[in-house]
């Protein structure tokens, strides 16, 4: 190589190009580390207590009336960046599709279809959540994000509906039956590990502040509802019971995943998260999170442990699995590469605007904050139109369902998407543009409620984004109150 | 709607044998099995348990299956209160006092004084707190009924001015001890909507608002399908609403289309029948009315369901915390009824079109005014003065005392300018702002800390707005 030729190349590759090598080792070496064959039967596991809990999910919406009272009753549905165009389906469709969805579950959980199943359970997980903003829950977004790692996982390869058949196919036209399929690459096991991994870990850093540490909020105000519980209710009177049980809570959300893959605490730690998760279930309204998470935290044993459990003795590797991985496998793993990326991430952005996220909510969603914050109030707008001296006071109930009030009133974006859509209203109405102000008293972890947002800062001149949002106020410095659980 | 459960026969059987084993430990005076006013103890409509029962038996004699003491020709009969210008001492709800066209009835005499939970707080004691509230205003209730009842039989068995001006005297008596009983939406009062647990719609049979319908009424004035009792009558053509258009109604026209069966049926009745004819209709109506109130209270009493018993035991709604919330839900009555129903279209504020509560009697401000002593009597206690265990005490114990008070000072000063105010019909659209805005501060206080997301009691959404968290 010629000094000029090295001019002419980008110096980050000439610098690097005796690193270049060393890199490309790594990365051979990554790949045959995440392509390494593992036992599947972790991942059959998965897929059936994955496909069982979601049918069960999907039959709790229906059988709470959720699919009206949550998708359907609405007339104005908070929609997600990009995704205005998304709209429920009619009431029929509707309902029909969380049948299906019931049904997709339990092919899942059987390996029937698999992969069409799969995808479409995805898909209308996906879509469920892309209806309206109000109705986000993290262990919906959590088992969206699991559907779809397990759709485009070999899941159906053993002990499944579609082996079987492909087995029965293959007999019965005399041809030799596809050999049984008893590892998976390791990239699947390590992804899954990953995704609830990082649950439990940012749970645990989103406690990290001292309205949990400290004042053990909002735990002091949720355990008052449960004081009639046997046995435990009256313990939860004690008055150092929120204060352990929110340092009990942060330890093991913060710390359970490597007591997990610790191999020697790993059956203590399972008890634990069982207890754990029972005792959540107990204690407040997370629907199915806790037997997700039970289900889920299965990923960290050893991917033949319920191979082993059953008594099967494990099969032996395949040979060819040293082989260069194809073009697509490594596109494939570069994909899952960038999915991990933007899972690690995206907890994280929060950081980026400083402040309390609990109160600006800006990076709050998708971030795995899982039951830190007792948020609620009142939000009413002042509309002024150009031919009208007087404001006027546009109350969102006449918008909004009472559940929809109440989760807009703890999110600046929704209420400026509530702002944007009266002054539309308004602006079809009379000629000229509307000015919408929000007044709102919000309360954060049970603290004297304050603005959320500027009065004073015509919501209809605010776009929402990506930038820190001026027209949010400081959040409430004052400590929160020391609620006391009583019987 | 009534509960299914009333109408079983072992249902009716074990309230038959509860009332006659449990007479001595009865709360009030008005729930003995032989009840001392006049004509309860004999009336013909069967067992006041039963909702379906109201009317159907004895519809053609006295007042709608009851006999409310009042002999023909506007008499009142023997043993029961003082007959017109008497001086009896029937030991009814009206103490004996007045009687025949002078009523002067003396609501709490015969129920007793306000029930007043004392000890430390516990949810336990609110909840029966909340139990015992319910069940006297539901006595005191039956006792206006009871007294409404005598008052416009004898006015439509004579229908004097004087007569008429006590039947209406006896209404707004009725209606503003109803304003007082209603807001209190759990067990038999409300409807499913709001106590899906025990929740039995009776209220909606008592006063439809806001589901009135004049024309529902005018149906069976010309009809007269309640004859054959009430069983296919919509709660808005009957109940308290009801008997306010034909006790305050003067005119002769009708609302119901002039094709339909009842537009060309009346307007071939001379006023003078059509005036009979609403007589007739209210005078059965009263004993639908007062039946009614007396399936309410045996709800309640110990003698009867026993729901006070229930409630504090939170049966049926799953956890105690689930049973205040449904108990608390009836604060929501100031926000969805009172101020976005009320008081908003009067202000014009919100969506809501004006549909007065009072629009003959116009007494608007007065059950504005009662709905505002019923979240009292639910927040502090029952007692004068708000006295006794109230939800305030739950917010001092759990150490939200700056929120109790704040509540506390919110509703103060609603109920200073409601004492300012002058009828609602006649208020202007700035004094209704106001009164909004004062409402508006409540409600905020409400749904800021009280219920919902920042709830520091826990207390969730009402029941149609509910979800999983996390």
């Amino acid at each position: 190589m010629t000094p000029t030729e090295t001019i002419a190349v980008p110096v980050w590759s000439s610098i690097s190009a005796g690193q270049a090598a060393s890199l490309r080792a790594l990365a051979a070496r990554w790949e045959r580390v995440v392509l390494e064959p593992v036992d599947i039967s972790f991942l059959v596991t998965f897929r059936v207590a994955l496909g069982l809990l979601l049918a069960i999910s999907m039959e709790r919406f229906l059988a709470y009336g959720w699919v009206d009272s949550l998708l359907l009753e609405p007339t104005f549905r908070f929609k997600y960046f990009g995704f205005d165009w998304v709209e429920p389906l009619s009431r029929p469709y509707m309902f029909a599709l969380f049948r299906a969805m019931v049904g997709l579950g339990c092919c899942v959980a059987a390996g029937f279809c698999f992969r069409a199943s799969a995808i479409l359970l995805a898909l209308g997980l996906s879509y469920i959540q892309l209806i309206d903003v109000s109705t986000y829950l993290n262990h919906y977004y959590l088992a969206a994000l699991l559907a779809w790692i397990l759709a485009f996982s070999p899941a159906h390869r053993a002990l499944s509906v579609d082996a079987w058949l492909r087995r029965s196919w293959a007999r019965a036209s005399g041809q030799e039956g596809p050999a049984t399929v008893s590892h998976v690459p390791r990239a699947f096991l390590w992804l899954f590990r990953l995704q609830i991994g990082l649950v439990y870990f940012c749970a645990g850093l989103a406690k990290l502040q001292s309205d949990w540490l400290v004042h053990a909020q909002p735990l002091r105000i949720w355990l008052g509802a449960s004081t009639d519980l046997p046995l435990l209710g009256r313990m939860l009177t004690w008055p150092g019971a929120p204060l352990v049980m929110s340092w009990v809570g942060f330890l093991f959300d913060a710390t359970i995943v490597l007591w997990l893959c610790w191999s020697r605490s790993r059956l203590y730690a399972y008890v634990v998260v069982v207890v754990f998760h029972t005792l959540t279930r107990l204690l407040f309204d997370i629907g199915m999170f806790p037997w997700i998470m039970s289900a889920c935290a299965l990923i960290f044993f050893p991917p033949d442990a319920a191979r082993r459990l059953v008594g099967r003795p494990s099969a032996a590797r395949p040979a060819d699995s040293v082989r260069p991985p194809s073009p697509a496998v490594r596109a494939a793993l570069v994909l899952g590469l960038v999915y991990a990326t933007v899972q690690v991430v995206l907890p994280f952005r929060h950081l980026a605007y400083g402040g309390n996220v609990l109160w600006h909510e800006q990076g709050m969603r998708f971030s795995w904050r899982v039951m830190v914050r007792a948020k609620g109030g009142a939000v009413s707008f002042l509309v002024r139109v150009p031919d009208r001296e007087q404001p006027i006071v546009a109350d969102p109930k006449q918008y909004l369902t009472a559940f929809q009030e109440n989760e807009m009133a703890g999110q600046p974006d929704l209420i400026l998407q509530m702002a944007h859509h009266i002054g539309r209203m308004y602006e079809a109405r009379r000629p000229g543009p509307a000015e919408v102000y929000a007044t709102t008293q919000i309360s954060l972890n049970g603290r004297r409620p304050t603005p959320l947002v500027d009065p004073g800062v015509d919501l209809m001149k605010v776009r929402d984004g990506l930038r820190p949002a001026s027209w949010i106020l400081p959040g409430p410095t004052a400590d929160p109150p020391h609620i006391v659980p009583v019987l | 709607m009534s509960h299914p459960a009333l109408h079983s026969p072992s249902r009716r059987l074990r309230t038959r044998l509860l009332v006659l084993g449990s007479c001595a430990l009865l709360p009030f005076a008005a729930c003995r099995t032989e009840d001392p006013r006049p004509g309860l103890g004999h009336h013909t409509g069967g067992s006041t348990t039963s909702s379906s029962d109201s009317g159907d038996a004895g519809a053609h004699n006295g007042s709608g299956g009851v006999d409310f003491g009042v002999g023909s020709g506007g008499r009142v009969a023997e043993g029961g209160t003082a007959g017109e210008g008497g001086s009896g001492t029937g030991g009814g709800p009206s103490s004996g006092t007045g009687g025949g066209d002078n009523p002067g009835t003396t609501p709490g005499t015969a129920c007793g004084e306000a029930p007043v939970q004392g000890g430390d707080f516990s949810k336990k004691l609110l909840l029966q707190s909340a139990g015992a509230c319910s069940a006297y205003q539901a006595c005191l209730f039956s006792e206006a009924a009871f007294e409404l009842g005598r008052q416009v039989t004898l006015y439509a068995d004579d229908p004097t001015d004087e007569r008429l001006e006590n039947a209406r005297s006896a209404w707004i008596d009725a209606v503003v001890v109803w304003s007082k009983t209603t807001p209190s939406q759990f067990g038999p009062v409300a409807s499913v909507t709001s106590d899906a647990y025990h929740g039995r719609g009776i209220g909606a049979f008592i006063h439809a608002w806001p589901s009135v319908n004049r024309c529902e009424v005018e149906k069976r004035v010309i009809s007269r399908a309640y004859e054959s009792g009430y069983d296919g009558i919509v709660p808005s053509g009957r109940g308290l609403s009801a008997l306010e258009y034909l006790l305050f109604y003067d005119g002769s026209d009708t609302v119901c289309s002039a094709n339909s069966s009842t537009g060309k049926t009346w307007v071939e009745l001379s006023s003078a029948e059509i005036a009979q004819a609403k007589r007739d209709y209210a005078k059965s109506l009263v004993g639908d009315v007062y039946l009614k109130a007396e399936e309410l209270v045996s709800v309640w009493a110990k003698d009867g369901e026993n729901f006070s018993a229930a409630l504090e035991s939170a049966e049926g709604y799953g956890s105690e915390q689930e049973a205040l919330n449904v108990v608390a839900w009836s604060f929501y009555y100031a926000h969805d009824y009172l101020r976005d129903l009320k008081v908003g279209p009067l202000a014009g504020i919100g969506t809501a079109l004006r549909n007065d509560f009072s629009p003959y009697a116009q007494v608007d401000l007065e059950s504005a005014i009662a709905n505002l002593e019923a979240f009292r009597a639910l927040y502090q206690g029952c007692g004068e003065d708000g006295a006794g265990i109230g939800f305030d005490d739950w917010l001092v114990a759990v150490g939200a005392g700056e929120l109790a008070e704040a509540i506390l000072q919110a509703l103060d000063g609603i109920d200073a300018r409601a004492a300012e105010l002058p009828p609602l019909h006649a208020a202007t659209q700035e004094e209704m702002a106001t009164f909004y805005a004062d409402l508006k501060v409540l409600t905020d206080l409400l749904k800021g800390q009280f219920f919902g997301s920042g709830s520091v009691l826990n207390l969730k959404l009402p029941a149609s707005a509910a979800s999983d968290t996390d």
